[in-house]
């Protein structure tokens, strides 16, 4: 029988007391706490997750239950055993009944980045069809102060670039569909570095897969934001007066210097 | 004449800060026929890309700093802005631009010192005015010049231009041979180049259908070709 770690027994106990739907999602979730609270106790389960575009990620397969459930856990001190399975008990009477969401909000209070929560309320309003656009920017100026550009200082000025377009597109009420891939667009390239920033017990070969993504990635928003500012300046901003008859006159210029050859 | 802009032509319309921005507005404005390529509008997005990584960016770091820096007083003089610039390490070349915005804005702007939200928001809104106006003058030169496609390669041509000059660099020779391409259709022609030089002129003229090369530095007072 092969010998199961300390994570697969956690992994095995957590899996058994909760079924149904967002498995994997609060799967995350319950890893984390559990991971959280044992370390109080000195056990150390090397819990290999990220902090990533909607939360905990817990690189475990939780598929194959069968395979799991077939590990030897005998040589893992009873003791050890005992505060698995009895933090497991805390942890599923505390959240059986909570919703997702709630789950979720809670989690984010533990987030190493204020920003994060800040996303996750911008892409809570542009989901919910109770929601104007304009409910964002309280928490677009909270990003802007709170952005952690001494640890994301690469896609600061990206952001700044995003920022600066989101905050007019709040102003004229741009369709909420196109402000949650917009908003998007930016989060999940800020998410890949996210990873790369929080990521614990993950092993070499991810970690470098997922510095090529957040590389391609962050090439890919360069481009979309420069095509977008065309986009944004030829439809959506409206500038101030003086620079409206700079661009006026130069049109008259270049038409009344026609006239004069032509008529 | 038929007129066939280089990209510092274009370049220096679309950039109010470049060198030939007088020069380049001067023989936009005249009526004749003019020309560009795909090349040429590569290369002025090229220097669009960069002027918004460097500039465009540059004011809007400056002006999230303001807001997020809580040393930084809540009023402020021209000094105490370019001490904080300073202390933001941006790149000596950046550094000077931005330096200049700030006396720009001062000047124009504010009698003696500023509340610093308002100059952030202000610094904001150089900002986009500086990309507005980059891109509405580039959308006026794809409105308002006829691009022309080139067809075939012209290998030897090419290499001819190349063999022969050191100061042909493959972006400048891509360009000639789309000014040469459209002369089969469309002449007389002149290029109108920054990069104009009694030699290299001579070449052009000698090797491709082109019938004139023009400096651009000549059109600093306005007068058309």
């Amino acid at each position: 029988m092969e010998r199961g770690t300390i994570l697969d027994f956690a992994a095995f106990h957590l899996i058994r007391s909760f079924g149904g739907y967002g498995k994997k999602y609060r799967f995350n979730k319950f890893m984390y706490l559990l991971d959280k609270e044992l370390k109080k106790d000195d056990i150390d389960i090397k819990l290999p997750y990220s902090w990533y575009r909607h939360g905990v990620v817990v690189e475990y397969n939780i598929d194959d239950v069968d395979y799991i459930s077939s590990l030897d856990f005998s040589e893992i001190p009873k003791e050890s055993r005992k505060k698995v399975i009895n933090i497991i008990k805390v942890i599923m009477d505390e959240y059986r009944y909570k919703t997702t969401d709630e789950v979720n909000k809670e989690e984010y209070q533990e987030a190493p980045y204020k920003i994060q929560d800040y996303f996750r309320e911008m892409l809570e309003i542009t989901k919910s069809d109770n929601t104007k656009p304009s409910e964002l920017s309280k928490w677009l100026k909270k990003s802007l102060i709170e952005f952690p550009s001494d640890d994301f200082d690469d896609i600061y000025p990206l952001f700044l670039e995003w920022e600066n377009y989101l905050e007019k597109l709040i102003e004229i009420d741009y369709p909420k569909k196109e402000t949650k891939d917009f908003i998007q667009n930016f989060w999940f390239t800020f998410a890949e570095k996210l990873r790369l920033l929080t990521c614990t017990n993950i092993n070499q070969v991810l970690i470098e897969d997922w510095e090529d993504t957040y590389v391609n990635d962050f090439s890919e928003l360069e481009d979309f934001l420069f095509n977008f500012s065309f986009q944004f300046y030829s439809e959506y901003y409206t500038p101030i007066e003086k620079n409206k008859n700079q661009v006026k006159s130069e049109e008259e210029l270049h038409r009344m210097a026609s006239k004069t050859v032509w008529e | 004449m038929n007129l066939f802009f280089d990209s510092n032509v274009t370049i220096g319309y679309v950039f109010k800060g470049d060198d030939w921005n007088t020069q380049s507005k001067n023989i936009f404005r005249c009526p004749n026929q003019k020309y560009y390529s795909q090349s040429v509008l590569n290369e002025t997005k090229h220097k669009i890309k960069i002027i918004r990584e460097k500039l465009f960016q540059g004011l809007l770091v400056l002006s999230s700093e303001l807001l997020r820096n809580e040393t930084i007083r809540d009023y402020l003089k021209l000094n105490d802005v370019l001490r904080f610039l300073n202390s933001l390490g941006f790149e000596e070349s950046i550094k000077r631009k931005l330096q200049k915005h700030m006396h720009i804005l001062f000047s124009e702007k504010y009698s003696y010192e500023v509340g610093k939200d308002e100059l952030s928001q202000d610094i904001k809104q150089e900002a986009n005015s500086l990309m507005n106006d980059i891109v509405i003058k580039f959308n006026f030169i794809q409105a308002n010049l006829t691009k022309h496609h080139r067809t075939k390669v012209y290998i030897s041509l090419g290499n001819k231009l190349m063999g022969n000059n050191e100061d042909f660099h493959e972006e400048d020779v891509a360009i000639i041979l789309d000014a040469h391409d459209l002369c089969h259709t469309c002449n007389p022609l002149t290029l109108i180049t920054a990069d104009s030089r009694r030699k290299k002129d001579d070449l052009i003229i000698k090797f491709t259908n082109i019938d004139d090369v023009k400096d651009l530095r000549d059109f600093l007072i306005m007068k058309c070709p």
